[in-house]
């Protein structure tokens, strides 16, 4: 079979996503892959091609500027991307090929941010979009009913990502804290993500559980590592320098791959509380598991990664779609990168929930070792990169195997979506922690900020953010407060009808303070039943 | 209290991290070889404190900030950091057993400094790294015409080099006697003292597992070469690749690659690699690992059979990659060259390959002080070959047997372990330091007598820049006396730099002192009676008072010269305009 692919342009060569899966690739060409398989893909100019033999035999790097004469000279078989390139584009290459090849895409949550819904409507049903959870492949079900109107839609399937299990024995571990210049005897907890509050994590929330760890145990190592293509690091340290914290932090951006993999090896813990919308950390999640490490992380609710307890633990993303609201209006004129940041400011992760667990983690290293085991077992069953390769190429061999359909091309977009039509599909997929009475109180972090009254906001949100209105809820809290009596003691001068028009505002607000981990609704969050 | 002193280098941090992607860029021998001693000089060496004098410092250290010049996370409260200045007051309180540089051989400014002072006899002892520039001849002067001392050393890493060394000295005393009938001699020692490697950075891995990570073949035999791609400066890799050919036709099948893997940011020399590569036929066997992570070369090492390294060049000396492989379990496969002939052992640990040269070099030679230095490595190196039968005899020998390679890989570690190991050459600096001390000791303190050529005098050279130079009675007051100077805690109206040479104290007093014009002689007088000064001291707070307007100088104490440049503000344009036109 003759399968290409165009190698995505993006703007940073620090994507941490895996936006092209060498590995994957690689894979393909194991010994008891399909022999027949012939890999192309199309590098635009510029792109540094990869080492050259590590790749395997039957990869053959092009430039897109061949193109043209490849498509004379080759009959595709399937062309595969990896989610990155808009499916219209590809639609529109297969127009210019003049071949009816089917087209396989990875629909990742992170590519959703960039790509209007309508993308998808070019495809035909003869081509499949591949998703690796179960949730995306609800939300793009749904998006495809709500909103496109194509009598061929494509085909929807879910293959799971896929990682190499290896078990990593103490000492392997030792090795790869001394080529990192780490300490031996520490409690290390990774945090692998990147450094971008937009798309991937905000740092301050997990900062704060983890100062709260380190007041009792000195000797935890909290290392932040991944690509830091934004500079965030830099603001970061400002809250670091603040604090006790700076000798148990190490942040290492933009490591390279095999630095990567020591990371994994070394580390004891790992973590990824991942808060914003479009954030997909299941890869890493799932690269951590198959190390054996215990994992504390965002994760969906049912069909996840971890099994709660068993295999990690779970930490839920949290929102009120009552506090999007506040931003509906703005949101249409803003990059979608700004967009994601606003939308994420109001979306909470529980810290004291990663306090908890994160403390029984560091406190008991045979439940880490326990969790651990369970997790590579989960991994080698379940998302071994072998099976999922070969799950990838009986796709591809059923999809050859059907034949040369009549495809019908569809036109692009059908329907007028408006931009932030994925945002009102994913959100009202998150816990809603708390209405409009559920008691709210202070924390010690909040009562603290009180004193210093020294908050950072993030220059994409200083426009929403007012912070009398802050210290107005940490003030009440203190004495225990709701988003009504917020609301009632803010907004009792304006008359009823405004009041109700800025009652989303001031939600956004109280999510933000619990984002921040300055007040805790007083109800307890459990997932599954399971605490 | 036992003691080390060093000065730190200006130019480099040694910390520089090693994981990034593309952080390879100009990896340069002599700074991996400075972070690693003095990492390991803490790690091995005995001494209660580490004074580091650092010469771009200006305040005291913040906590961690000596730490952080070696990537360490914890708090080591051995390692002291000072100011340059603080140097003459720490000879004084303290009792060194050497003052060591650890990158270069350049000692003569700690030399002039130490016997400037005169205050004790502390050992001063540097490293050699590349000792092939033309333009190094005017340090190895300045060492001859400074006059290092019998408990100097100059320590070279293995005998040829020393031999290197010894030859550059010998040739320019001679030279100087001929030339100017001068009878100068370096007194100083020259020492051979290895560089060392970290054995558990570098050591036998999990091969299969490396190889899978990199996606290196698994089923070859692997041979690495690791250095920077240069043919102007390292060597040049063509000849490796005939050879490599060679002795893939003498193998019974094609079952080995070539990885060369450094960093080539410089010259893009690799395509030259692959387009010779490819032009013989062999392009499918050899990978190009370029501008790796640091982190990535031990890694390299332990995934790989063989280590071969062909150096031509006069720029290497020692040859710490042949070590790294050694370390690694690696058999090695070099040319007879440098540091390699004492470092490789023919036939145990893996084959030396025979190298051949001869007198050609006039040209070069003349014309060395006006080329660059690359050229003249480059135009060198080509006149210096290895015997390319020899080595595809010793490639295929090796890529053939397995036996043998893995016999020679254990005794090269074996070998690295009793001699290279960075245990073993903390401990034979020691020995060399403990002897230069007793050396020093036996012999009395002597400062040098008149002004040494190598001090400049700064105003006495450029004096005449200036107008005039205020004398001692020229006048001068405080500019308002209304003003007084900001206390301590407010931000201080100079540069952050300035708190190593400037006193508020003394500040204060002087202005507080000089309310009406005072001849700047009496003031003096009337601030040393209230403090301890010197008429240095006074005259550097004076003048920057004078600077930014908070003295004012009396025109009519200071000559003509002053009052000719004089601009009357009260002046019409008229009369200014007729100035102006003569």
């Amino acid at each position: 079979m003759v399968i290409a692919s165009l190698y995505p342009t993006v703007e940073s060569q620090y994507e941490t996503t895996s936006i092209f899966d060498w590995s994957f690739i690689r894979e393909l060409q194991r010994d008891s892959g399909d022999p027949r398989h012939d890999y192309h893909v199309f590098l635009p100019y510029g792109v540094q091609p990869p080492d050259p033999l590590s790749i395997g035999k039957n990869v053959h790097i092009k430039n897109t500027a061949e193109l043209t004469d490849f498509f004379q000279e080759v009959q595709v078989d399937i062309w595969h991307d990896f989610g990155y390139t808009e499916a219209s584009d590809l639609v529109l290459l297969r127009q210019r090929s003049g071949q009816n090849f089917p087209i396989t895409i990875h629909a990742e949550l992170p590519f959703l941010s960039n790509a209007p819904l309508t993308t998808y409507a070019a495809l035909s049903n003869s081509d499949v979009l591949i998703c690796s959870r179960p949730a995306i492949h609800k939300l793009i079900e749904t998006a495809q009913r709500r909103f496109t109107k194509s009598a061929t839609p494509p085909q929807i399937c879910t293959i799971p990502h896929g990682v190499k299990p290896e078990r990593i024995d103490s000492d392997k571990k030792q090795d790869a804290r001394h080529l990192l210049n780490l300490p031996e005897d520490a409690t290390i907890i990774l945090c692998s993500i990147d450094f971008n509050p937009n798309s991937s994590i905000d740092l301050l929330p997990l900062l704060r559980a983890f100062q709260s760890i380190t007041a009792e145990k000195k000797d935890v190592l909290l290392i932040i590592s991944d690509s830091d293509e934004e500079g965030y690091v830099g603001r970061v340290k400002e809250f670091l320098e603040n604090s006790t914290l700076s000798r148990q932090v190490l942040f290492l951006p933009n490591v390279d791959e095999s630095a990567r993999l020591l990371l994994l090896a070394a580390a004891d813990i790992f973590t990824s509380p991942a808060d914003p919308v479009y954030a997909d950390n299941g890869h890493q999640v799932l690269e951590a598991m198959a190390k054996g490490l215990p994992v504390i992380a965002t994760d969906e609710e049912e069909n996840g990664y971890i099994d709660h307890g068993k295999t990690g633990f779970k930490v839920k993303k949290e929102c009120l779609p009552l506090s999007y609201q506040a931003l509906r209006k703005s949101l249409d004129f803003m990059p979608r990168r700004v967009q994601s940041m606003m939308v994420s400011q109001g979306i909470v992760i529980d810290v004291q929930q990663i306090i908890e667990h994160l403390a029984l983690l560091v406190e008991n290293v045979a439940l880490r070792e326990r969790i651990g085991a369970a997790a590579l077992q989960y991994v080698s069953e379940h998302h071994d990169l072998t099976k999922i390769a070969s799950d990838h190429e009986h796709l591809w061999s059923n999809l050859h195997q059907e034949g040369t359909l009549m495809r019908l091309e569809t036109g692009m977009a059908e329907n007028q979506v408006s931009n932030d039509s994925w945002l009102s599909l994913l959100l009202p997929s998150f816990s809603q922690p708390i209405d409009e009475r559920t008691p709210l109180h202070i924390t010690d972090d909040g009562e603290a900020l009180l004193e210093t009254q020294d908050i950072m906001v993030y220059e994409e949100i200083s426009e929403l953010i007012f912070v009398p209105v802050i210290l107005e809820i940490l003030n009440s809290a203190q004495s225990g407060t709701s988003l009504s009596k917020v609301a009632d003691s803010l907004l009792g001068v304006l008359n009823p009808d405004e009041a109700k028009e800025l009652l989303p505002n001031v939600a956004y607000h109280i999510m933000w303070c619990m984002k921040q981990g300055w007040i805790y609704p007083q109800k307890s969050i459990s997932i599954n039943g399971k605490e | 209290m036992r003691l080390f002193g060093t000065f730190l280098p200006s130019d480099v941090s040694m910390n520089a991290s090693g994981y990034q992607k593309g952080s390879s860029d100009g990896i340069y021998g002599a700074g991996v070889a400075t972070q690693q001693f003095m990492s390991n000089l803490l790690r091995y060496g005995d001494f209660d404190e580490y004074h580091l004098f650092d010469p771009s410092r200006y305040k005291p250290a913040n906590p961690g900030e000596a730490e952080a010049y070696f990537g360490l996370s914890e708090p080591d409260p051995r390692l002291k950091l000072f100011q340059t200045t603080d140097f003459e007051e720490a000879l004084r309180c303290n009792d060194y057993l050497a003052f060591h540089k650890p990158r270069g051989l350049t000692i003569a400014p700690m030399i002039f400094l130490r016997d400037q002072l005169g205050i004790k006899n502390v050992p001063i002892t540097g490293v050699t790294h590349t000792i092939s520039y033309h333009m190094q001849i005017l340090d190895y002067l300045t060492h001859l015409l400074i006059g290092a001392r019998p408990w100097d050393s100059i320590v070279c890493p293995e005998a040829p080099v020393l031999r290197v060394m010894q030859n550059h000295l010998d040739r320019l005393q001679t030279r100087l006697h001929e030339q100017f009938g001068l009878d100068l001699k370096y007194e100083g020692r020259l020492d051979s003292i290895p560089l060392g490697v970290n054995t558990h950075t570098y050591r036998p891995r999990d091969k299969q597992a490396l190889r899978q990570q990199f996606g290196l073949p698994l089923d070859k035999v692997l041979l690495l070469w690791v250095g920077r791609f240069s043919h102007y400066d390292k060597m040049d890799l063509r000849p490796l690749l005939l050879a490599f050919k060679a002795a893939l036709e003498k193998c019974s099948k094609n079952e080995a690659v070539l990885v060369l893997a450094g960093d080539d940011t410089r010259y893009n020399y690799s395509e030259k690699v692959i387009e010779l590569a490819t032009e013989i036929g062999i392009e499918k066997q050899l990978i190009i690992l370029k501008n790796r992570s640091r982190i990535d070369f031990p890694l390299l090492y332990s995934a790989a059979d063989v280590f071969v390294s062909p150096c031509d060049n006069i720029q290497e000396t020692f040859g710490l990659t042949v070590l790294e492989g050694m370390a690694s379990g690696l058999p090695v496969v070099c040319s007879d060259w440098d540091g390699y002939m004492a470092t490789v052992r023919h036939g145990k640990t893996g084959f030396r390959i025979p190298t051949y040269w001869m007198e050609c070099d006039a040209d070069i030679c003349t014309y060395a002080p006006v080329s660059s230095l690359f050229y003249n490595q480059f135009y060198l190196s080509q006149s210096i070959s290895f015997d390319i039968k020899y080595m595809a005899n010793a490639l295929s020998v090796l890529i053939e047997n397995d036996g043998l390679r893995s016999k020679m890989g254990s005794q090269a570690r074996q070998h690295v372990l009793e001699t290279y190991d960075w245990k073993v050459i903390i401990h034979r600096y020691i020995e060399l330091w403990e002897e230069l001390y007793q050396i020093a000791a036996s012999h009395p303190v002597t400062a040098t007598q008149s002004p040494s050529w190598y001090r400049p005098q700064y105003f006495k050279t450029f004096e005449h820049y200036a107008t005039t130079a205020l004398k001692p009675t020229t006048q001068v007051r405080a500019t308002n006396p209304e003003r007084g100077f900001p206390t301590t805690d407010e931000p201080l109206p100079w540069y952050d730099e300035l708190n190593a040479k400037l006193d508020p104290e003394i500040i204060r007093t002087i202005l507080s002192l000089s309310s009406g014009w005072m001849a700047t002689a009496e003031l003096e007088h009337n601030v040393s009676r209230s403090m301890d000064i010197s008429t240095e001291r006074f005259r550097y707070h004076l003048l920057w008072l004078l600077k930014y307007d908070w003295l004012t100088v009396n025109v009519d104490t200071v000559g003509q010269a002053v009052r000719e440049l004089a601009v009357d503000s009260t002046m019409g344009a008229d009369k200014l305009d007729a100035i102006a036109g003569g």
